[in-house]
């Protein structure tokens, strides 16, 4: 996401990454992988439980709550305009796809 | 002076059991190098990590490799514990890893379980790294002042964790 950050902002859309860890842990990734965009701590899962992608007991041994990749456009008003849903926990989808996808919608909602 | 038929034997044994070995700790090498590549160095290449195939084609060699080996050292009654618990290696190495692709990585709740599109995202407010907090209404009204600006949309991207 990182390497596409100035294409999304291009835009007009900003990059929000949630998981259920830390402040901590999430500002050591940060600075990992030099991540810019934001990156929330949903710590008790609720945010995950209201955009139903929470994945409980998904890892053995980590107590922190879970969510199954996914990956939400969201616009005025706060209406879901598309979203990426995986079946398969590895594979998430490529940053060209979500950008070539939001382009598509930026030239829609413009006409 | 002539070897005794004791040693000869032993001389035997030990020409077969080399490349037996040889064979044997190839494909354990092989089957283990791509377990362990597939989460160390694979994850570089998004198209050679999301399919995974490459991987366990590899364990499978190896692991083919190794078992060829394990037979032969059987029919040589040589070198077979070695070769048993190498050919155990690549096995585990293969079912590991294509056990993890192919099954584990399926385990998912329903997809029909989350927001759907058209629907209202539901408000937040969440700490960001630097113990900021951030609500989703305050990221979708960035940028809003300006007329001439598209609306800020936002992309929400839930990952499994930071670990």
């Amino acid at each position: 996401m990182q390497r596409h950050l100035d294409e999304f902002g291009a835009l007009a859309v900003d990059v929000v990454a949630i998981s259920g860890g830390s402040v901590e842990e999430h500002a050591a990734l940060a600075a990992s992988i030099g991540a810019e965009y934001s990156i929330l701590s949903d710590r008790d899962g609720a945010v995950m439980a209201d955009y139903g992608v929470e994945h409980p007991d998904a890892v053995p041994l980590i107590e922190d709550p879970v969510a199954r990749p996914a990956i939400f456009l969201v616009g005025s008003g706060s209406r879901v305009l598309a979203s990426w849903l995986t079946d398969n926990w590895r594979v998430r989808a490529h940053a060209g796809d979500l950008l070539a996808e939001i382009r598509a919608l930026r030239s829609t909602a413009s006409r | 002076m002539n070897a005794s038929p004791s040693a000869e034997a032993k001389d035997g044994a030990r020409t077969t059991a080399r490349p037996l070995f040889a064979m044997a700790f190839a494909g354990a090498a092989i089957a283990f190098g791509a377990f362990v590549s597939y989460f160390v160095i694979v994850p570089r290449w998004e198209g050679l990590r999301d399919s995974g195939h490459l991987n366990v084609a590899l364990a499978a060699l190896g692991a083919l490799l190794s078992g060829f080996a394990l037979v032969r050292a059987f029919r040589a009654r040589s070198a077979r514990v070695v070769s048993f618990v190498l050919a155990g290696v690549a096995v585990a190495s293969l079912a590991l890893l294509a056990g993890y692709i192919y099954v584990l990585s399926y385990e998912l709740p329903p997809a029909s379980n989350a927001l759907a599109v058209g629907g209202i995202a539901p408000a937040f407010r969440l700490e960001d790294s630097n113990g900021t907090e951030r609500s989703l209404g305050e990221l979708l009204a960035r940028g809003a002042a300006g007329a001439s600006t598209p609306p800020r949309w936002v992309l929400l991207v839930f990952f499994r964790g930071p670990w």
